[in-house]
Order: C-alpha cells, then sequence, then structure tokens
C-alpha cells in the first residue's frame, strides 16, 4: 500500500527498542510470531502494509532492517520466538563482531567498512516499496554503534534520499546516571548530526523514562526491558494513525509538517497517559479516562518523556494529540475549550498555535483497561534546557581533555578535534534558534514589508 | 290560466311542435339534417302567424300527430342501436290544450279517475292527457333530462284534486331524472363507481316500478281507488325518490362547468413547458392523461365522497340515511376493491381513473439511473390530489386537475373521499412499498384472509388500511436493511466520498498524480479506474469497492456550487431549497443531452481550463431498489463533499511537498550573519505553516466536527427507522446538514474560501522558485564572505508579500464571514470560529 515506512534499527538499545516495538505491532494486527495473520483477526481497517510487506506465502515480514556492529542483541532476538519475523537478509551484525566500544569515532568508522552492505539492504527496501514515505530510525545517541553508526547511516541516508522523511527514535542518556563516561562526545557528535540531517526527532529521555518508570509504575530500578515497553508504546501510538487511517494524519509527512514549522527546531518530545499494566507491570491502578482528561495530563510536565528544566518563557510551538480509543467527537472540541479556557498550553506568539486532534481506533485485538488513552506530540522550546545540559556536560570533559585518545584513532579526528568544535556550534546554534522562538520577535513582519509593498 | 306561459316562450313552442311535424315526417332519417332545417323553418313558416292566432293553429296541427308522442317519447326507439346519433330526448307533444277541455264539467269523481290514470302514466314519465310536459322547460339535451321533466297540470282540474296532484307530480320529475342518470351513467367512461351506482338505483327503480304495477292492478281492479289512497302509497317512496334525485342533480350539476374548458388547457400548457426538458414521449403521455384527467367526469372517489357526505349531512334522517348508505355500500364497493387491491398487492388496474393513485407508467425503474429527480420514488406513483409530492413547486403540479369552482372539490379520482382522506398517504404509500418490492423481483404473498368486500364505513376498514401499510412497510424496510444490506452500503459510502480512511486516496493520488496534473480533457479515466482499483485493491479490504468508479466533472467544484446557491435563490438557504437547486444545476452542469449550445460552449470552456485534479470525482453504482435510498440526487451531495474534502487533501498534500523542499540543507543552513536572508527564509516557513494549519484545521472541522457526528446520528436514526420514507428523508437530511455545515450552501463563504485555497495553491506551486531563491542566495553568501549586499533582498521580499497580503487578507475576510455566519444561521460553524482563532497569529503583519 502506500507510503511505507522502513525502520532502521541501529546499535543494542536500537535494536531491543525495535524487538519489543515489532512484538508490539504484531499484537495490535493480530500477527503472529511467525509472521501469519491470527485467524481471529479479521476485523479489518487497519493498515499493515505501512510497516510490513507480505512474502510469497502471505507471510507478513517487517519491513526493518537489523543493524549492530555485535552479535550479542541480534543473538538474542534470533533466539526469540519471533526470530522468524523479521527477513535474514535484512539483519546485519558486523563480522569481527567487536562492537564500537560506546565510542563513537568507531561507529562512525565502522559506517565506512560496512556501507556497502547496509544500503544495499536499504536500497532492496526502498525499491520494494510502491511509494516509500520515509525511514524511522531507533537509536541511543549515547553508546558507540548507535549513535557512530547511526550518525552515518543517518548522512548517507539523507543524502541518498533527499526527498524521503526520517524521523528518528532517539534515546537520549539519563544525565543524572551516566552509564558511559564519554557519553556526552558521543551525544553532541550525534546530536549535529539530527540537527542536519535528520527531519524530526522524537526525543526520548532515559532520565524521563526512568522518572515516569517510578512514578507512574512504581518500578524502582525499570529493566531495559520495561523501559523499552514503554517506549515501544509510545512509537506505537505514533504511528497509529497511519496504521488506523480515519479521516487525516494518514501519512507520516502530514503529521510531521504540522508539527514542524521550521525545519531545524525538529526535536519533538512526546506525553503518553495512562499506562496500563497490560503493557507495563504493576501500573497504577485505572482512574477514569476523559478526553479532557487525557488532555489535560498529557500536557502535564511530569508526564512528558524528556526532562527539562522548568522555564517561564517556554512555549509549545506545535501540539499534536493523538487520542484513541472510542471517542465522541464533540468530547474534543468541549475539552479544547476548556483547555483554552485555563491557558493549559502557552504556544509562540509567532506562528499558527492550536493543538491538533487526531482521532484513532484501538487495535480491536489488545484489551484495554482504558476507555480512552493518549500520545501528544509536540514541539516545545523547553527541550533547549536538554541541549544545554549536554553543551555543560561535554565543555566540563572536554575542559579537561578526557578520553580523546579514543576517537583519535579514527580517520574523522586525524585532523584534530575541529569535529567537536563544529558540532558544539551546531548545538549551540539549536540552542540559540530554540530561545529566540520564544521571542515575539522571532518573526519580526517589520522588515521587508515596506519594500514589499 | 295561461299565465304561466311567457311571450317570449311561443317560438318556441311552436318551433318544437314544428319539429315534431317535420320528425314525424322524416322518421328516420339523420338527425342532423333535420337540425339544419330547424331554424329555417323556423323564421318562414312560424313567426308571423303565432301572433294572430298561433294556439289554434298549432293545436291544430298537433292533433293529426296526437297519436305520435307516446311513440316518439319512448327513449327506447329513439336511441335504437342504429339512431345513436338522434338527440336523445323526451320530445313533448302538443300544448295539450285542446285535450284537457273535456274535464271542463266533467264531475269530480270522473275528473279523479281521470286523473288516477293519467297519474300512473305520468309517474312512469310518460306524458298524459290532462298532465302533460312542461314544454316552456322542457329539456332540450342530457344534461336538462338529468333536471327531470316538468309537468303541467291541465288548469280544468278541480282545484281539490289538483292540489293532491301537484304533490305527487315532483315524483314523475324524479324519476324521469333518475332513469335519464340511470341510462347516461351507465355508459363505461364514468367508470366502476358509477356503474355500480346506476346499478344500485336501477334495483330501487325496479322496486317503484313494482309499486306503480300494483297501483295500476288496484286502480283497475278496485273501484274504492282513490287518488287520496294513491297519495298515501306513493307518500313514502316520494321521500326517497325525492333524496336520490337530490343526489342525482348534485353528481350531474357538479362535473358541468363552464371554466372547466379554459382552465385545463392552460393547465396543459404548463404540462407541455414542464416537460420540454423530458423525452417528447413523454410528454404525450402526460397530454393524452391531462384530458381524460381534466374532463372533469363524476366518477371514483368523487362519487363517493358526494354519497358519504350526503350520508353524514343526512344521518338525521334514517330512512335518508338507510338509503344513502344502501348505494354507497353498493357504489363504494369497486372503489374499495380497488382500493384493497391497491394496499394489498400493490396492483393498480384503474383504466376509469377512479383511485386517487396514480401511476406513471412511463417512469420506469430505468430513469433512475440517469435522472437527478428521484423520479420513480416521488413521482411513479402519486396521489391524485397532489399532495404526495414534497415540493410544491409547480413542475411537480402537472397532472392534477384544478379544483371544480363551487365548492373546491377535485373532481373524479382526484377527489379524495373524506373518510379516507387522512389516511391517504399511507395508502399510496402501502402500494408503492409494495410494488418496490414487486420489482425486486419478491412475490408478494397474496392475503389469505382476504374478505370479498370491504365495508368502507366501518371502522374495521382502517384497521385493514392501517395492517396492510404495516405490512408493506415493514417488508420494505427489512428488504433494504437486511437483504440489500443498506448500512453497510451507506459505510462503505462515507469510506469512499467523506474518506473515513483515507490512506486509498493519499494511495491513488500518489500513484495518478502525473495522471491528475493533465488537464481534465486529456485525462484518461482509464487509466485513472485502473489505479483507482490498484489503490483500493491493496490493503484493508473496502465493501463495495467494486462499485466505485471515477468520472471527471465537467466544471470546478466552487464554480458549480455557487451556480447551484444561485439558482436555489438561497444564502445557505434551506435544505429544502438547495435539493431542488441541485436538481436544477445538475441539469445544466451534469447533463446528458446537450440542447443548450451556449452553456455546452461554456462547459467546454471551463472543461479546458480544469486540471485534472479539480474535475476528478468519484462515482457509485448502486442496483434496484437501494437507488430509492442513494439516489443521484443523494449521489450527488456526497460527490460534493467529496470533492470539497479532495481538494483540501490536495492542497495539504501540496503543501507537505513544500514542506519537504524546506528541509532541504540550503533551507537549514546557518546564515545568521545574513539577518534579512534568514528571517526571508523564516518568513517563508512561517507562511507556509500557516497555510498548513489553515487547511489542516478546516479538513479536521469537516470531518471530525461535521461528518463524523452526524454520521453518527444518522446511524442511530437509522437503527429505529420504522417507515422507508423516514428513512429517505434522514438520509438527505443529513446529506444537506453536512453539507451546510461544510460551508458549501453559502455563496459568500465558498468565494473566500475558494481564494484561500487559491492562495494556498498557488504558494505551494512557486515552492521550486522559492528553492531556487534560496540556493542562489547561499551560493552568493558562501561566495560573498560576509557582505549583506550580496543578496538582493528586494526582489524576494516583494515576492513573498503578494502571497503573505494575499493570504493575511483572505484569512481575515474569511474569519470574519465565517464569524458572521456562525452567530446568524449556522451554528456549527461555532467551533470552527475556536479552531480558526487559534491558527491566526498575535503577531499578525501589517497589510498596507
Amino acid at each position: 500500500m502506500p507510503r511505507e515506512i522502513v525502520t532502521v534499527q541501529l546499535g543494542q538499545c536500537g535494536n531491543q527498542m525495535g524487538s519489543v516495538y515489532w512484538q508490539r505491532l504484531c499484537a495490535e494486527h493480530g500477527i503472529n510470531k511467525e509472521g501469519i495473520l491470527e485467524e481471529w483477526a479479521t476485523e479489518g481497517g487497519d493498515r499493515k502494509d505501512v510497516f510490513f510487506y507480505q512474502a510469497d506465502d502471505e507471510h507478513y515480514i517487517p519491513r526493518a532492517i537489523l543493524v549492530d556492529l555485535e552479535p550479542r542483541v541480534i543473538n538474542t532476538i534470533l533466539t526469540s520466538p519471533f526470530a522468524n519475523l523479521y527477513n535474514p537478509e535484512n539483519i546485519f551484525v558486523s563480522k569481527d563482531g567487536g562492537g564500537a566500544g560506546n565510542i563513537w569515532a568507531q561507529g562512525y568508522g565502522a559506517g565506512e567498512k560496512i556501507y556497502e552492505e547496509v544500503m544495499e539492504m536499504v536500497d532492496r527496501e526502498a525499491e520494494g516499496s510502491d511509494s516509500l514515505e520515509g525511514f524511522m530510525l531507533m537509536h541511543s545517541i549515547a553508546g558507540g554503534t548507535g549513535s557512530g553508526l547511526g550518525s552515518f547511516v543517518l548522512e548517507r541516508l539523507n543524502d541518498r534520499f533527499p526527498k524521503k522523511l526520517i524521523q528518528t527514535y532517539s534515546v537520549f542518556p539519563n544525565h543524572a546516571e551516566p552509564d558511559v563516561v564519554v557519553q556526552p562526545y558521543n551525544s553532541l557528535l550525534t546530536l549535529r548530526r539530527l540537527v542536519d540531517h535528520a527531519d524530526s526527532v522524537v526525543v526520548l529521555d532515559n532520565g524521563a523514562l526512568a522518572r515516569i518508570a517510578a512514578d507512574r509504575l512504581h518500578i524502582q530500578n525499570p529493566s531495559f526491558d520495561q523501559t523499552n515497553q514503554l517506549v515501544s508504546t509510545v512509537i506505537a501510538a505514533s504511528t497509529q494513525t497511519l496504521r488506523y487511517p480515519s479521516y487525516m494524519n494518514n501519512d507520516l509527512v502530514g503529521i510531521v509538517a504540522s508539527l514542524i514549522p521550521t525545519p531545524r527546531c525538529h526535536f519533538l518530545m512526546t506525553s503518553y497517559t495512562p499506562f496500563t499494566g497490560d503493557q507495563i507491570d504493576q501500573a497504577k491502578s485505572t482512574r477514569k479516562t476523559t478526553v479532557l482528561d487525557v488532555m489535560r495530563r498529557l500536557l502535564q510536565p511530569k508526564n512528558r518523556m524528556v526532562s527539562t528544566t522548568p522555564n517561564k518563557t517556554a512555549c509549545y510551538i506545535s501540539i499534536l494529540n493523538i487520542i484513541q480509543g472510542n471517542v465522541d467527537p464533540t468530547d474534543v472540541h468541549q475539552s479544547l475549550l476548556r483547555i483554552r479556557e485555563r491557558q493549559l498550553a502557552n504556544f509562540i506568539p509567532w506562528g499558527p498555535a492550536s493543538i491538533q486532534v487526531a482521532l484513532t481506533r484501538k487495535s480491536p485485538y489488545i484489551a484495554a483497561s482504558h476507555r480512552v488513552s493518549g500520545l501528544m506530540l509536540a514541539n516545545h522550546t523547553s527541550i533547549a534546557s536538554l541541549f544545554k545540559r549536554m553543551l555543560d556536560q561535554y565543555d566540563r570533559l572536554r575542559k579537561r581533555n578526557a578520553f580523546l585518545e579514543q576517537y583519535k584513532k579514527e580517520k574523522i579526528f586525524e585532523g584534530g578535534y575541529g569535529e567537536f568544535d563544529e558540532s558544539r556550534a551546531v548545538v549551540e546554534e539549536l540552542l540559540r534558534e530554540y530561545q529566540a522562538c520564544e521571542s515575539p520577535d522571532y518573526i519580526s513582519y517589520g522588515t521587508g514589508e515596506a519594500d514589499a509593498s | 290560466m295561461n299565465a304561466p306561459r311567457t311571450p317570449g316562450a311561443v317560438p318556441r313552442k311552436s318551433h318544437l311542435t314544428l319539429s315534431t311535424k317535420q320528425f314525424t315526417k322524416i322518421t328516420g332519417t339523420i338527425a342532423s339534417v333535420r337540425k339544419s332545417r330547424q331554424p329555417v323553418g323556423n323564421d318562414i313558416d312560424e313567426d308571423e302567424e303565432v301572433h294572430v292566432n298561433g294556439t289554434r293553429r298549432t293545436s291544430h296541427i298537433s292533433v293529426d300527430l296526437a297519436k305520435e308522442p307516446s311513440f316518439i317519447a319512448e327513449q327506447s326507439f329513439i336511441r335504437a342501436p342504429l339512431n345513436s346519433r338522434v338527440a336523445s330526448r323526451i320530445v313533448p307533444a302538443k300544448g295539450g290544450k285542446a285535450r284537457a277541455d273535456p274535464l271542463d264539467g266533467v264531475p269530480l269523481d270522473i275528473q279523479e279517475a281521470m286523473i288516477l290514470e293519467d297519474l300512473l302514466f305520468v309517474l312512469m314519465g310518460i306524458e298524459g292527457i290532462h298532465i302533460t310536459y312542461n314544454v316552456d322547460e322542457f329539456p332540450e339535451d342530457d344534461d336538462g333530462l338529468l333536471k327531470g321533466v316538468q309537468f303541467v297540470i291541465s288548469p280544468q282540474l278541480d282545484p281539490s284534486l289538483r292540489d293532491l296532484v301537484e304533490r305527487i307530480i315532483p315524483l314523475a320529475t324524479y324519476y324521469t331524472s333518475i332513469s335519464a342518470f340511470v341510462e347516461i351513467r351507465s355508459h363505461l367512461d364514468y367508470g366502476l363507481v358509477n356503474h355500480a351506482l346506476c346499478a344500485a338505483i336501477r334495483d330501487m327503480l325496479k322496486d317503484y316500478q313494482t309499486l306503480l304495477s300494483q297501483l295500476e292492478h288496484s286502480f283497475n281492479s278496485s273501484s274504492s281507488f282513490t287518488l287520496q289512497k294513491l297519495w298515501f302509497y306513493i307518500h313514502p317512496t316520494l321521500h326517497t325518490m325525492s333524496l336520490i334525485y337530490s343526489l342525482v342533480c348534485e353528481l350531474s350539476q357538479a362535473d358541468s362547468t363552464p371554466e372547466e374548458d379554459s382552465s385545463s388547457s392552460s393547465d396543459e400548457d404548463d404540462a407541455l413547458n414542464e416537460q420540454l426538458g423530458l423525452a417528447s414521449g413523454l410528454k404525450a403521455v402526460k397530454l393524452s392523461e391531462m384530458e381524460i384527467g381534466g374532463g372533469g367526469i363524476v366518477k371514483g372517489g368523487e362519487v363517493v365522497a358526494i354519497l358519504w357526505d350526503r350520508m353524514q349531512n343526512m344521518s338525521g334522517d334514517p330512512t335518508a340515511y338507510k338509503l344513502y348508505g344502501k348505494l354507497f355500500q353498493a357504489a363504494g364497493k369497486p372503489f374499495a376493491s380497488l382500493l384493497e387491491r391497491w394496499i394489498r398487492t400493490g396492483l393498480l388496474n384503474d383504466p376509469y381513473e377512479e383511485l386517487m393513485v396514480k401511476e406513471s407508467k412511463f417512469i420506469n425503474r430505468g430513469t433512475l439511473e440517469m435522472d437527478y429527480t428521484d423520479e420513480y420514488w416521488e413521482r411513479r406513483y402519486t396521489l391524485r390530489d397532489g399532495s404526495s409530492l414534497s415540493a410544491p413547486s409547480k413542475r411537480h403540479q402537472a397532472g392534477v386537475p384544478p379544483p371544480r369552482t363551487p365548492g373546491g372539490r377535485l373532481p373524479g379520482g382526484a377527489c379524495i373521499p373524506p373518510f379516507i382522506e387522512s389516511w391517504k398517504h399511507k395508502i399510496l404509500l402501502a402500494g408503492k412499498y409494495l410494488n418496490v418490492i414487486r420489482e425486486c423481483g419478491i412475490e408478494i404473498k397474496g392475503d389469505s384472509q382476504r374478505r370479498e368486500d370491504w365495508d368502507m364505513s366501518n371502522e374495521k376498514f382502517y384497521k385493514e388500511i392501517e395492517d396492510a401499510y404495516t405490512y408493506a412497510n415493514r417488508t420494505l424496510l427489512k428488504l433494504l436493511m437486511d437483504d440489500q444490506h443498506l448500512i453497510p452500503r451507506l459505510r462503505s459510502l462515507k469510506h469512499f466520498f467523506f474518506l473515513s480512511q483515507a490512506s486509498f486516496l493519499t494511495h491513488f493520488m500518489d500513484l495518478a498524480s502525473s495522471e491528475l496534473r493533465k488537464p481534465a480533457k486529456g485525462v484518461s479515466l482509464v487509466k485513472l479506474q485502473s489505479l483507482l482499483d490498484l489503490s483500493l485493491n491493496s490493503g484493508e479490504s473496502f465493501s463495495y469497492k467494486e462499485d466505485v468508479k471515477v468520472t471527471m466533472a465537467n466544471s470546478g467544484l466552487y464554480e458549480w456550487l455557487l451556480k447551484v446557491v444561485s439558482v436555489s435563490g438561497a444564502l445557505g438557504g434551506d435544505a429544502e431549497e438547495l435539493a431542488g437547486g441541485i436538481g436544477a444545476a445538475s441539469v445544466g452542469a451534469m447533463s446528458t443531452v446537450d440542447h443548450a449550445d451556449e452553456t455546452g460552449k461554456e462547459k467546454d470552456k471551463n472543461k479546458k481550463d480544469l486540471q485534472g485534479i479539480d474535475a476528478l470525482t468519484l462515482d457509485y453504482t448502486v442496483r434496484f431498489p437501494l437507488s430509492l435510498v442513494i439516489s443521484r440526487k443523494t449521489i450527488l451531495r456526497y460527490q460534493l463533499i467529496f470533492r470539497f474534502l479532495l481538494h483540501l487533501k490536495h492542497v495539504e498534500q501540496m503543501l507537505t511537498s513544500m514542506w519537504v523542499d524546506h528541509k532541504a540543507p540550503n533551507w537549514r543552513v546557518d546564515t545568521s550573519e545574513y539577518a534579512e536572508f534568514t528571517q526571508w527564509r523564516l518568513r517563508v516557513f512561517v507562511l507556509r505553516a500557516r497555510m498548513l494549519a489553515f487547511v489542516q484545521q478546516i479538513l479536521a472541522f469537516a470531518t471530525v466536527e461535521v461528518l463524523e457526528p452526524n454520521w453518527r446520528k444518522l446511524e442511530a436514526k437509522l437503527n429505529k427507522v420504522t417507515t422507508v420514507d423516514q428513512l429517505l428523508r434522514d438520509h438527505v437530511d443529513f446529506l444537506d446538514t453536512c453539507l451546510k455545515e461544510c460551508m458549501l450552501t453559502s455563496s459568500k463563504l465558498l468565494r473566500v474560501y475558494s481564494r484561500m485555497l487559491v492562495t494556498c495553491s498557488t504558494f505551494a506551486l512557486y515552492s521550486g522558485h522559492f528553492s531556487k531563491s534560496v540556493n542562489q542566495g547561499v551560493v552568493a553568501i558562501s561566495q560573498g564572505d560576509g557582505d549583506p549586499s550580496a543578496v538582493p533582498m528586494q526582489k524576494r521580499w516583494e515576492f513573498l508579500g503578494r502571497f503573505e497580503t494575499n493570504f493575511t487578507h483572505f484569512s481575515k475576510v474569511h474569519h470574519d464571514c465565517v464569524q458572521f455566519y456562525a452567530s446568524s444561521e449556522n451554528v456549527a460553524l461555532l467551533s470552527l470560529v475556536v479552531r480558526l482563532e487559534n491558527v491566526r497569529t498575535t503577531a499578525q503583519p501589517q497589510t498596507v
């Protein structure tokens, strides 16, 4: 069918997220772990072919490319019950199996070597679709493979498919408890690629995910799997309108274009409510879910999956609420009015400012204890505080010139650390742009108007 | 005693006698010959002499012919088969004065006997010796005959007898009138009801004749039979006969209204004009129908109605009530059986047009496929009084006869007897539904408990109608809902036309984008159809997708809508008018017949400018009987909404593809040293974002707040709908509400709105231009090395400024417009106002 999306999963984090995500999609569409449509999955009305294609024997196969530089995670996937779901030709594991050692430069450098093979997979998938809409990248920006190789793939994809949309689901490190010492370096270098080569970045902040797991679900030390459940719920919800089409928002471009008015400010944050016991163990007991209730919760900072420092001037550039469930359309209007009345959401002063709402059906195959659930995709200027924090961390590390030897080994740093400085400049510029967005003078209609008339 | 004879009557009398003379001479010759000679003879022979001693002379002549009158007066002779062209009339014999003389001085008892003998004749309508026809008022034609023959009593009759005779005499008049009525109205043209009535009256006349013969027997055998006795016997009959007589008079007077001809002919002209659009064959049928219908014979329903009225009015008089009840029973029988057959089986065999239900045979299922006016449902079966047609426009009134001038009753079959007046719609619908069912090839089970005759004055009769109606209704509703899957059908229409799962359209537009960019004329429908099938076949399964067809409209959506709105003459007018408007406009815009050359040319011109995407629309094949619900008229409405949504989707796609252009590196690259250039780029972004937001808000409003809620309402209604007509009404109401709330019914809104979209799409069209400009700018910057003059901004601002000014201006006008309508006539727009307010930016550029 139309507007296919090819998913590229990179690195340990990306592949873990991906495997949970595909399990979820299968469950939502009634596809079993062999890729065969369950007999009871007859309710229809869903579009499987955005994310799956059908092999000759009617098996559904994800349009997914799994890439990692070390075999551990992929081996886990290949020994899991879902092993047969994936197209084996689309799985790439580096032959030396050494991984990227959490060094961005190693991952990036590996990209040069495996470029041909990965791009061949991408090309094959792209050609296998009728009208490719774009790519979805899943990776983390802290480690080596996801960030380094991810950056490399991002650059190449953008170069090769300039008219295709590239959306990434990027896991940002938990700044409070860094897993990797060089994570500030890795993040900064990846961030530069995300700014320049990705079209839309859904920021998934590990810190916030841990906080949500603790606050909402009472899990103090969430496992990877539990966090990935959260993440996969969010990704699945954000693609809900593509998979369960209704009147509007049936293509990714349409969704993203309204969220991102200016091309550089394309970092989106998400909120989801309510998380239920079906997806996460020990979920908090259910409460009354109305459209208004869901929409109000979505706007609360504590539900955001990005930890930001509160800031008085911060405001929304755009909001899209994806409301799932059987909702009376008139409720939506009422809720919007209430939210407007109470001024729960501040918007930028210079552009179209409104909460857009997309209504979708829920998957009929998954029993949910909630009547209504919602995902918010928002472009919010407070994301700048995240960048600010990353810059600070980088600056602290860089001041000591710590751990730089590992990077110097690779080709890209042969000529010195100019790459670091350039990346820093790009991120700083982005930071400034987000801050500028908050000002009414961002778009000054005075300029040029006199000349124009 | 000559007093009653007015001088003016004299020539007439002589003329009559003269014609009698001539008549006897030329007995057996054709009447027309005689007629032509009459005036001549009259002028030459009579005029002078009459003055001198007219009476003498005429009576003298009459004597010779004394034996003739009874023979001539006997109608059966004159009405002999071969003599049918001879005017039927009872020819009065001579003045009778000479013969009356003998009564002078005759003893009273002899006088009584003589007059009794005379009376026995007279009561049978035959002239006696002493009681003779009143020549002055002697009827000349059928109409007159129906009024009855007047008799005069010889003036020499003793006053004591005379008084009694005068009381008896009207009976003779009644008899003549009634028997004339029976004779005339038994003709085929007068229909079954009149036949039945005549038969019933004839039976009563037979009783009357039996009475007379008994009286004659008594007169012959008994010497004690006196005038008093006669009076005694005849008295009750007199009353009965007078009742029948007054009925007969009412019936016969009703259809002799002079205005009939002129009015019906003008009506014909109207009908003719109205039919111009239709095939000439239909016209002929219509015309012939008109002639018969406009003739104004009192028959069918009207007779029943008159009888019913009399029965009700006379209910205080037991005799009258019983009499009329009997006649009503008899006359109503054929009517009731027609009615019963209609409501039980839907069969209409009504050659004399007596029933109030009219079938227009020329409207058949075939017209349903091409006609936009719901011909079949609305006009195939109608009530003759025209009340079944929803729109009281003149067009529809063709075929409804004008009411009678006195009393305002509709003539003939169009008259609905008052006792079923309130049931008429149920009666019409019952049969109509059954016919639909039959046309679907389903046999209607004949009712086993069918009774031979229906008593229309019985309460049970109404129950029968109600039962039949409920049965027909339930059967058809079940047929539509269960066998024909109406609701899934409507749901599929919602899929295809309201784009409730719009992904197929996105795919289709992707596939067909190159084809749709061509001018509408050059688009290959076959190709589009195969592409549509392709996009429908892949992915989720749509039911009934095989019925969806691609077509190209002849004119742009907005021009067309504006035309529709202007035809209906109402800005945001009510649904009813819009319906008419669409119907009328569709004839102009979509008709397959090209009879109007200039509009045809204009259309061609429009078509040339039209792009494929603007003309693209879907069509949906519906088969009978679903086509009754999903008629051409409703599909037209679906199409309007579809094209409205399609256009929005298209503009949305254009703007998002512009967004894709804007993600190119040159749009992103940091140019902060060139503040003005950066600023200009931002302004392009923001304008695009504002347009996209506008388009998406309209789209979201139309779908989430108009189509979906209304659809849900409709579905809820359909789940508990009980009558088919209610179902039809709900469906059309639903569509009209959708059209109205989508702002497609107000010319003002339409104009502004289309300007908005044109601005947006033009802006998106120039996307390449903007990209080129940016590329040049970036190149200049990379070479210019910090020199602000390296990037000339003047032209860029001008170009962008035009779009900005335009969009800002129109969005303001549009917003005001929407606000105005939201506060006046279209409350549903309130939420759109809120949406648009959200989209409007606080920092509006100043429009100069």
